[in-house]
């Protein structure tokens, strides 16, 4: 391998790395806003205040993702920290 | 919901005022210039089957050839809600066999806004079955009535905001497809599909209650100072809800020049006809 596929290969893997990151890092915020929408339309059901019984529930069939996040979040809702921790590669 | 759609007069009120006879005597009034009359009841406890000496039901019964009246039964409208609701989450959801559905929608049944998102649903169904030129409606006791009213201005309200929500996971799932795939396009999103079309149905619902050339709303009171003082606070709400104004009609008055009379045992068709001839100029005002 020449010099030069060498220092290629070495950015590429740079870039994809970071790539990863920031894909993680997104990811994690869009969980997140998936998660304040689940939130605002099925807070009802542990008594926050939330969208009219209606509309939250017409919106329900069409919404598994956040409905599995929420249901996901009554796993992790004891230990937000741990989530925390490793999302952030701290062990 | 087109131009031909009815025109829609809410009766409201204290309790006692005259509402049930009033709306009644004003769809007899309609009913005989030939115009074609849907009267509904939305009050729990209905008197209109006693008024119209007719055995009445929950959809329109014919009394006149041109006048129909139902007597609209807000538990049942309720129950079918929910059971198709229930049914659309069991088709949506049929993993979750842990989720113990039938104990949720106990709860769901006694929930803020059932009731009056019930009464919604029967309002769409008298409105759009384009069997009337008039629908007059005798509503149920001011909060009920005020909680239906509001239902569409706080669910755009709502919508509006999730609306806002989902524009940012959109953003946030686009910049994902283009990092990790290269694509710019996006995947159909149903809960974006499903909140248009919601808003859309809720805008129509605003449109006719916020129209004043195709809705109005009477205040019914009696000369006496509580009932006033409510169809006071009715008249501020509605105003804040963006309804055009309200019209106060006064009944069980003494003076028969602008106001209905007080006219004991009134019920019966050939009764309220005597009625409205007899005071036919105070109809021609106030009942249009």
């Amino acid at each position: 391998m020449s010099l030069f596929a060498g220092i290629k290969k070495f950015f590429k893997g740079l870039d994809q790395q970071h790539r990863r990151k920031a894909v993680e890092d997104l990811e994690w915020e869009m969980h997140e806003l998936q998660h304040i929408f689940g939130l605002l339309t099925l807070g009802y059901m542990v008594g926050l205040p939330s969208a009219p019984l209606p509309v939250a529930w017409e919106l329900l069939p069409d919404m598994p993702q956040e409905f599995a996040i929420m249901l996901a979040r009554l796993n992790t809702a004891q230990n937000p920290l741990s989530e925390q921790f490793s999302r952030l590669d701290v062990s | 919901m087109s131009a031909a759609r009815p025109q829609v007069r809410f009766f409201m009120g204290k309790g006692g005022v005259g509402k049930s006879t009033l709306s009644a005597l004003s769809a007899l009034y309609h009913a005989d210039r030939g115009r074609r009359v849907v009267l509904a009841s939305f009050d729990p406890a209905h008197n209109l089957g006693d008024i119209f000496q007719r055995k009445l039901a929950d959809r329109p019964v014919s009394v006149l050839e041109n006048l129909s009246v139902a007597e609209i039964d807000p538990e049942k409208w309720s129950r079918e809600y929910l059971k198709e609701a229930e049914q659309q989450f069991r088709a949506a959801y049929a993993y979750l066999t842990t989720f113990s559905l039938e104990k949720h929608f106990k709860v769901i049944r006694h929930a803020p806004g059932v009731e009056s998102y019930a009464l919604m649903r029967a309002f769409d169904h008298l409105y759009r079955d384009g069997k009337a030129d008039i629908l007059l409606l005798d509503m149920p006791p001011t909060a009920l009535s005020l909680s239906f009213l509001a239902l569409p201005k706080l669910s755009l309200l709502w919508l509006g905001q999730l609306h806002a929500l989902r524009v940012e996971i959109q953003k946030k799932q686009k910049m994902i497809n283009r990092l990790r795939l290269g694509r710019r396009e996006m995947e159909r999103d149903r809960v974006m599909e499903n909140i248009n079309r919601q808003t859309e149905r809720w805008r129509e619902r605003s449109a006719v209650f916020s129209n004043n050339a195709q809705t109005r709303y009477l205040l019914i009171e009696n000369p006496d100072a509580l009932s006033a003082l409510e169809n006071t606070r009715i008249e501020e709400r509605l105003k804040e809800l963006g309804y055009g104004k309200p019209e106060r009609v006064v009944n069980k008055a003494a003076d028969d020049q602008s106001a209905f009379p007080l006219a004991p045992g009134l019920y019966g068709l050939e009764k309220m006809r005597a009625y409205i001839a007899r005071h036919k100029s105070v109809f021609d005002a106030l009942i249009r």
